[in-house]
């Protein structure tokens, strides 16, 4: 429940902010209840809207709208079915026309039921709507006084250097660009002719780009790659010097930006039909001409379904041929299922369009889970028999949606390891999608060897987990520490959750809540050993904000959680981590 | 310069042929007011079965330019000939008496208010970002330049397979169809010219609101005025009505926050007061196929705007259960997209 209450609270903040309307909104209820003479406009006005918040505050709701669209931001949209300004206006004029009934008029001294047509009514109506829109003024908060409310510079309401880029670089058959990341939703706005390589959600190349002062060789070799014909970074002296010191000039100025032509690298051109599909890339040079890349092939040919699906790439060389790679195959056929766009098959083909062993195997077919990720890929060679050293690889994903693991089977569904010295592996990632770590195991499922790296924003997470990075190995007496930290007005509940690494079985689950002040906890559970997947977190209103690490237990060990929510006053911000040691 | 009035046509002067007919037909108060404000909605339910299955069949956009101009020449046709052979008042259905002195000050502030608020619409950047037209206006510029719907990433600009949702929601391709017959830019036309078309629309509405819910003049007076002051002073987040009305009110969920709610919510307190009509359902039948048009949100909205307060109505003695077909009039539509993007989603 504190769940529910949690997440209430952060719409119902997100919704209303720190106004005065939402006391206004509730008095305006009872108003329309009390004094709407008309049954039916009650029921509307009045009655509706109290559904309406029941239907918020109500975990089917909740629970509806996990399944549909998780983030609160929408949930703060069903906000959207009160007609609010209707409901306080209303109110509004219902309570002056039942203040005006009860005017004693001076000449009878008698309350008139009805209201007259003269006399001092215009004057208390003038009044008491002066009056409360005195107070609505003074109470709410001008639109037309935010910063984000500023003046138009344009009939488009675009920045004016978006224009002038998009306008200067204008080409029939498209142009492909890259732009810092303030730009990235503009640009198509202004002239969706153009192509990019990201949009709103910019990539590594975009990230550089915003940055003040990108690297020129990084950027115009990450372009190159992209397919991007130009460059937009921000205009200042210090990268005029670094792209000049590259004999590279700019060749164009718009407002506070640059933009460079992506030329004197290794890259690719992609060539679009009138239906923007890419139906061709091919690999350049520096100076532009076409090159043979060390797979052998010069560019790729793609074709379509009727449905926009791409089912055939083929591999050509500097003269435009057919050609087979260094891998031993020249095309590659996709199929799907009738109307779905998740690949079912993808089949290597020779140079006579003849399935090939290409790769060890010639074919791959896929299956997807719920949320239509690959879960399984089956090989299969020329024959249509299980193809190679493996058959099969399953996939598992985090609650991220980063891939989590690979494990490779056999015909019969063993583990079996590969050519590459496991026979399944469990991945970390950070935020942003990126891996931390690798863990790898062997066919009987033990631990075989790890990799991982360090960064700056990761070293938190490290100094927790083995020395050389990856996961932590929980001996005898050992410890792993997950801590997190977030804003108070979010906190309310510690959970955390045990998984098999391997199978993803569920293994144990506590949560338990708290309110002000330091509080622990302590539980004890025993496991077998293998690898855990160990997840934990403070936040109890959204599910995405789970830490997640790997642990691998040594066999008959006894697990002991210890767990900690400290309040940082200062920060205004709560600290929980939980311990975990093994053995006695 | 014809171009630039095409708009204007398109936005105003159709919608009001358009929804002249059911104005009197409904028998409301404020004909001209109901008549902007439905017949916009209208305009875009009739847009929306040509664009949509035009979307789903792969069809020329060019080719839903055409047929969608034969029809909406069709429909003012039929529409004309209708108020040709039922003639009546245009502005207002019931003669009221000279307005007095507090009445004028009333409706000055409400024009001043209102004026102000579409002035700025003008001379002021609302789009906030544009994160959210990053995907809306550059999908609806796509139609133009790959003559298809739905069938480019709006993002990157490359041909993807067909994005459902947005599919669904053809009042995003509407202003495309406005660059197409215009010559004027789709980011101008959203960022603009409808901007300053909503905040007439949703002002529209609530006149057609004011003129149901008070009796007198001078009620519905104040009653706007207070709505327009709160429009300027209620600011109190992004998910405000405010931001949807005088933010980037061009989009759909804020045009069915501040001007299709209020209208269908005011069209029922009237209606469900009445004997059940077929043609009072044949309006929400419209008027809901015009809310999926908006965003795959409206088509939710719907469903809760219909079911609730229908069944409020029954809650009395006097029961007439053949309003609950006002349900099925106003909730088909909706339900068949829903369920169209669930199976799309979920097994395509």
């Amino acid at each position: 429940m504190e769940d529910y209450f949690a997440f209430w609270k952060t719409v119902y903040e997100a919704f209303w902010g720190h106004s005065v309307y939402h006391g206004w909104f509730y008095l305006a209820l009872v108003l329309i209840l009390v004094l709407e003479k008309n049954r039916m406009v009650r029921r509307v006005y009045g009655v509706f809207p109290l559904c309406v918040l029941v239907g918020l505050f109500n975990p089917l709701t909740y629970e509806l709208m996990q399944v549909f669209a998780g983030s609160w931001q929408y949930y703060a949209r069903l906000y959207s079915l009160l007609p609010i300004p209707c409901i306080l206006a209303m109110s509004t004029v219902l309570l002056m026309e039942w203040a005006e009934e009860r005017i004693r008029t001076p000449e009878t001294g008698v309350v008139e039921r009805r209201i007259p047509e003269r006399g001092r009514k215009p004057l208390f109506r003038l009044v008491f709507v002066g009056l409360v829109c005195l107070q609505m003024v003074l109470g709410g908060r001008s639109v037309y006084q935010e910063d984000w409310m500023k003046p138009a510079r344009n009939f488009k309401k675009i920045p004016d250097e978006v224009i002038g880029i998009t306008e200067a670089l204008h080409r029939d058959e498209g142009v492909t660009l890259a732009v810092p990341e303030e730009l990235s939703s503009y640009i198509r706005q202004a002239d969706a002719s153009f192509y990019m390589p990201y949009g709103r959600y910019v990539n590594d190349l975009g990230r550089e780009l915003s940055g003040p002062h990108p690297d020129p060789d990084t950027v115009l070799q990450e372009a190159g790659r992209a397919g991007c014909d130009y460059i937009v970074i921000r205009d200042s002296s210090e990268n005029r010097e670094r792209f000049a010191e590259q004999g590279r000039n700019p060749c164009l100025q718009a407002g506070r930006y640059l933009v460079y032509p992506v030329k004197d690298v290794e890259r690719v051109r992609n060539t679009y039909n009138s239906l923007r599909q890419l139906i061709r890339t091919t690999l350049l040079d520096r100076d532009g001409n076409v090159r043979t890349g060390t797979q052998g092939y010069a560019s790729v040919l793609y074709e379509y379904d009727a449905q926009g699906r791409p089912v055939r790439e083929t591999f050509l060389d500097g003269a435009g041929k057919k050609t087979v790679l260094t891998y031993g195959y020249a095309s590659i056929l996709r199929t799907y299922t009738t109307f779905s766009h998740q690949v079912r098959t993808q089949v290597y083909l020779d140079g006579s369009d003849r399935p090939v062993d290409a790769l060890g195997y010639a074919e791959i077919r896929f299956d997807y889970d719920a949320q239509k990720r690959v879960s399984g890929e089956t090989y299969l060679d020329a024959r249509g028999n299980p193809a190679g050293t493996y058959a099969r690889c399953e996939i598992t994903y985090d609650t991220e949606g980063n891939i989590a693991g690979k494990t490779f089977r056999d015909g019969e569904g063993n583990l079996t390891m590969t050519s590459m010295g496991y026979a399944a592996f469990v991945r970390q990632t950070d935020d942003e999608g990126r891996m931390i770590s690798e863990t790898y195991l062997d066919e009987n499922g033990l631990f075989a060897g790890e990799v991982g790296r360090t960064g700056q924003e990761h070293e938190e997470v490290f100094r927790f987990l083995h020395p050389t990075g990856g996961v932590q190995m929980l001996p005898e007496g050992g410890s792993l520490i997950m801590r997190t930290s977030l804003p108070d007005s979010r906190f309310s509940a510690v959970h955390f959750q045990i998984y098999d690494a391997l199978t993803g079985e569920h293994l144990l689950n506590f949560g338990e809540g708290y309110g002000e002040g330091e509080v622990s906890g302590e539980y004890v559970h025993s496991l077998p050993g293998g690898l855990y997947d160990l997840r934990f977190k403070g936040n109890t209103s959204r599910s995405d904000e789970w830490i997640q690490s790997y642990a691998y237990l040594e066999e008959g060990v006894t697990l002991r959680y210890h767990y900690r929510v400290e309040e940082m006053r200062d920060d205004l911000i709560r600290a929980c981590e939980i311990c975990l040691r093994s053995g006695d | 310069m014809f171009r630039y009035a095409v708009p204007g046509i398109l936005l105003g002067v159709v919608p009001w042929i358009l929804g002249m007919p059911w104005a009197r037909i409904l028998k409301v108060r404020n004909l001209t007011a109901l008549a902007l404000s439905a017949g916009y909605f209208m305009e875009l339910a009739v847009f929306h079965w040509i664009a949509f299955f035009s979307a789903l069949t792969f069809t020329s956009f060019r080719t839903v330019v055409t047929v969608y101009s034969v029809c909406l020449v069709l429909a003012c046709v039929l529409s004309v000939l209708y108020l040709f052979r039922h003639p009546g008042p245009f502005l207002t259905s019931v003669k009221g008496k000279p307005m007095k002195g507090s009445e004028w000050v009333f409706l000055a502030a409400f024009l001043v208010l209102t004026g102000l608020q579409i002035v700025r619409t003008f001379t002021r950047d609302i789009t906030y970002m544009s994160y959210d037209d990053a995907i809306y206006t550059a999908f609806g510029m796509d139609a133009l330049n790959a003559d298809r719907i739905g069938v480019t990433d709006a993002y990157t600009g490359v041909a993807s397979t067909l994005n459902i949702q947005r599919s669904i929601q053809t009042s995003l391709v509407f202003p495309s169809y406005l660059s197409a017959v215009s010559g004027i830019s789709v980011a101008g036309l959203e960022h603009t010219v409808q901007a300053a078309h909503m905040v007439l629309l949703s002002y529209a509405t609530y006149v057609y609101a004011a003129g149901e819910l008070f009796e007198r003049r001078e009620s519905r007076l104040v009653f706007l005025v207070l709505i327009a002051l709160f429009y300027i002073y209620g600011y109190h987040s992004h998910y405000s009505l405010t931001f949807r009305l005088l933010g980037p009110n061009y989009q759909g969920k804020a045009v069915l926050a501040v001007s299709l709610t209020p209208l269908v919510l005011t069209m029922l307190s009237r209606k469900l007061r009445e004997p059940f009509a077929w043609k009072t359902g044949l309006f929400f039948l419209l008027l809901s196929t015009g809310a999926v048009s908006l965003t795959l949100w409206g088509a939710g909205t719907m469903l809760v705007l219909m079911i609730f307060p229908v069944a409020l109505s029954l809650a009395g003695r006097e029961r007439d259960w053949k309003k609950l077909l006002y349900i099925p009039f106003g909730c088909t539509v909706p339900l068949l997209f829903m369920a169209m993007f669930l199976v799309y989603r979920f097994a395509v």
